[in-house]
C-alpha cells in the first residue's frame, strides 16, 4: 500500500478514538478557558503595549492559551504508543508492511489536526470573553502552519518518548517536566521584554515563543511571520519526526 | 540430517511410511531450516540445531511441552527472530536480510498466541485496518471482512467494540486479522488457547481452508488429537530439540502407538499439556507485554517474549 494511504488509514482510526472519549475532548477546552478567564480577569489592567499599539491583556493572552493548548495536547500525543505497546497492537501493525514511517505520519498528523482545530476553538473562546482581534488571511495561514510545525515537533518527542518509556508513568512525569517550563519560559503568558535580561535570551529560542509570536502577530495586526523562524521549525520538527521514526522501527525490531 | 517428509519416528530413525501428498504445489518447500539454533542471552537455549524442510500447501502440526521452543520456532520462522546459528529461507526468502524481511511481511500471516487487539476499535475498524497496512485495495476490503467475520462466525458482532467481546470472540478476531493478507505460509501459536469446543473447531476448520487454497499452515498446539487428524505433518519438539518430524500415520506405525498423544508421551517423557487452557497453563507462567526477565523456559516459550527479542540485523 502506498505511504498516503497508510498514513490515511492510521489517521482516521486516531480521530476516531479520539472523538469516542467526549469527555477527555471536552475537559481539553476546559483547562484553556480557565487559563483565558482566570488570567484575563487577574491582569485585565496589565499595562500592554505591542508594536507601539496598547492591547487588552487577554487579547495578548488568547493566541498564548491557544499554542498552549496545542503544547499540552501535542505533549500527549505520545500516549496512544503506550496503549497500543501494552495491548500488543503496536507490535501488530508494525508486523505490517506498512512503514513505520507512514504510520507516524498518519498519526501524528491526526494529532496536528485535531489541535489546529481546537486552537481555532480556544481562539473564539477568547474572542467570547473580550479578546479583540484583527487578522489578516495570510498572515493567520503563515501563522498556523506555524503551529502546526510546532506541534508536530512536540508530539515527535512525546512520540520518541512514549516509545523509549513504553509505560504511562514516565510519560505522565514527560508531560509535567517539560510542558510548564516550556510554557513559563516562553512569551504565551508574558511579553519577553518584561522578563528578566538572563530568561530573555532563553525565550528567544523558546519553539513555543516562535509559535506564539507568530500566531499573535498575524491575529492582533494581520503582520505575517517572518520566514526564518518558521524554517527553523520545520527543520526541528522535521528533525524530531525523523529521531521518532528511528524509534519507531527500532521498536519494531524489539 | 535434514528431516524429510520420509522421515520420522524416533530422532534418530526413518519412518517407512510417506507423508500424504501436501495440497497445492509443492515444488519448492515453504521453509528450509539448516542447522538452525537460538540462544538467549546468559545463554540459555530456546532451539538446538533444527533441521527441517517444511513442504508448501501442507498443515503442519508443532507440539511439545511448555517452554520447548515451539513459539521459537515459529518466530523464527516468521522472520521476527534471527537464529543464532545455522540458516533458514522461508518461500524462498532470507529472514537474515531486511528486504527478505519485508518481503516475507506481505506473505506470512504470523499469530503470536497473546491476544493483539485495540479494545477501542470494533471489529469492522480492526479488520479494516489491518488489511489496510497489508495494502489490500479499498474496493476489496468490505467483501473481505465480511467474509471473514462469516467465516470465524463474528458478523453480528463486528460493530461491537472489542472491549465488549467475550475472551474466546476476542480470540476469533485475532485469529481472522491474520488472513487479511490471505498468507500464503500461516503461522498460528496455540490457536485454540482460552476456546470452547466449537471454537477450536472453527480454528480447525480455517487451517482445513488455508491448506485447501493452498497455503502452508504451521499450527504450535497441545492439541494432539486435532492435530493427527488435521495435519499431514507432525514435529514433536522438547528442550530446544526436534524429536520427530513425520507425518501423524508413519509416527504410529514408527512407535507402534495407538495415536499422536501416545508418541508423544513416549517421546517427551510426559502426557501434553490440556488443550483448552488459556495463555497461562501447567506451571509455565509467561510474563506480561511488559515482562522482562521472563524465565529461561518460559521465555523460550513465549512467541510473544521471541517476537520482542533481538532480531535479526
Amino acid at each position: 500500500m502506498s505511504a498516503p494511504g497508510v498514513a490515511l488509514a492510521v489517521a482516521l482510526r486516531t480521530w476516531r478514538k479520539t472523538f469516542r472519549r467526549p469527555v477527555v475532548l471536552t475537559f481539553s477546552f476546559v483547562q484553556p478557558l480557565m487559563w483565558m478567564l482566570f488570567f484575563g480577569f487577574l491582569f485585565q489592567r496589565y499595562p500592554l503595549e505591542l508594536y507601539s499599539v496598547g492591547v487588552s491583556y487577554v487579547s495578548f493572552l488568547a493566541p498564548g492559551v491557544a499554542a498552549m493548548t496545542v503544547l499540552f495536547g501535542a505533549s500527549q500525543a505520545g500516549i496512544a504508543f503506550v496503549r497500543d505497546h501494552q495491548t500488543g497492537f503496536l507490535a501488530r501493525m508494525l508486523g505490517t508492511p506498512a512503514g513505520a514511517g507512514a504510520q507516524l505520519a498518519g498519526k501524528l498528523g491526526a494529532d496536528v489536526a485535531r489541535l489546529l482545530a481546537q486552537a481555532v476553538a480556544v481562539l473564539a473562546l477568547g474572542a467570547a470573553v473580550g479578546a479583540r482581534f484583527d487578522p489578516a488571511a495570510g498572515a493567520v495561514v503563515m501563522a498556523f502552519a506555524g503551529l502546526a510545525l510546532f506541534a508536530l515537533a512536540f508530539g515527535a518527542v512525546s512520540c520518541a518518548v512514549a516509545l523509549l518509556a513504553r509505560a504511562p508513568e514516565p510519560m505522565s512525569t514527560f508531560v509535567h517536566v517539560v510542558n510548564m517550563p516550556l510554557l513559563f519560559t516562553s512569551s504565551a503568558l508574558v511579553p519577553a521584554r518584561q522578563m528578566p535580561d538572563w530568561l530573555q535570551g532563553l525565550v528567544a529560542w523558546n519553539p513555543l515563543t516562535i509559535a506564539v509570536d507568530a500566531l499573535r502577530a498575524a491575529l492582533l495586526f494581520g503582520i505575517p511571520p517572518r520566514p526564518e523562524p518558521l524554517v527553523g521549525l520545520a527543520l526541528l520538527a522535521a528533525a524530531l519526526f525523523w529521531l521518532a521514526a528511528a524509534l519507531l522501527r527500532w521498536a519494531e525490531r524489539r | 540430517m535434514t528431516k524429510t517428509l520420509a522421515e520420522g519416528g524416533a530422532p534418530t530413525a526413518s519412518a517407512s511410511a510417506p507423508a500424504p501428498a501436501p495440497a497445492g504445489p509443492a515444488a519448492a518447500g515453504a521453509a528450509a531450516l539448516r542447522g538452525v539454533a537460538r540462544t538467549w542471552p546468559g545463554g540459555v537455549t530456546a532451539l538446538a540445531g533444527a533441521d527441517l524442510e517444511l513442504p508448501r500447501g501442507a498443515a503442519v502440526a508443532v507440539a511439545g511441552p511448555n517452554g520447548s521452543g515451539k513459539s521459537t520456532l515459529l518466530a523464527l520462522l516468521a522472520g521476527r527472530l534471527a537464529p543464532s546459528a545455522g540458516s533458514l529461507t522461508v518461500l524462498g526468502l532470507d529472514p537474515a536480510h531486511r528486504r527478505g524481511r519485508r518481503a516475507l511481511r506481505r506473505r506470512v500471516g504470523y499469530l503470536p498466541q497473546e491476544v493483539a487487539l485495540d479494545p477501542e476499535m470494533t471489529g469492522a475498524e480492526t479488520l479494516a485496518l489491518l488489511a489496510a497496512l497489508h495494502g489490500v485495495p479499498r474496493r476489496r476490503r468490505r467483501a473481505q471482512a465480511a467474509g471473514l467475520a462469516a467465516a470465524w462466525g463474528l458478523d453480528e458482532h463486528l460493530k461491537r467494540r472489542v472491549e465488549t467481546y467475550s475472551g474466546g470472540l476476542k480470540r476469533r478476531l485475532h485469529l481472522a486479522g491474520g488472513e487479511v493478507h490471505e498468507p500464503e505460509l500461516l503461522l498460528l501459536d496455540e490457536p485454540t488457547a482460552g476456546l470452547d469446543p466449537a471454537g477450536r473447531e472453527l480454528v480447525w476448520r480455517r487451517v482445513a481452508d488455508h491448506r485447501a487454497r493452498g497455503a502452508t499452515v504451521v499450527v504450535a498446539t497441545h492439541d494432539l488429537d486435532a492435530a493427527g487428524r488435521r495435519c499431514d505433518l507432525a514435529v514433536i519438539v522438547a528442550r530446544g530439540r526436534v524429536l520427530a518430524f513425520a507425518s501423524p500415520a508413519s509416527l504410529l506405525v514408527a512407535h507402534s502407538a495407538p495415536d499422536l498423544t501416545a508418541v508423544y508421551t513416549r517421546l517427551t517423557g510426559a502426557p501434553p499439556e490440556p488443550s483448552n487452557g488459556g495463555a497461562r497453563r501447567g506451571g509455565s507462567r509467561k510474563a506480561g507485554r511488559n515482562g522482562r526477565a521472563l524465565e529461561a523456559g518460559d521465555r523460550a516459550e513465549s512467541g510473544e517474549a521471541a517476537a520482542r527479542g533481538e532480531n535479526a540485523p
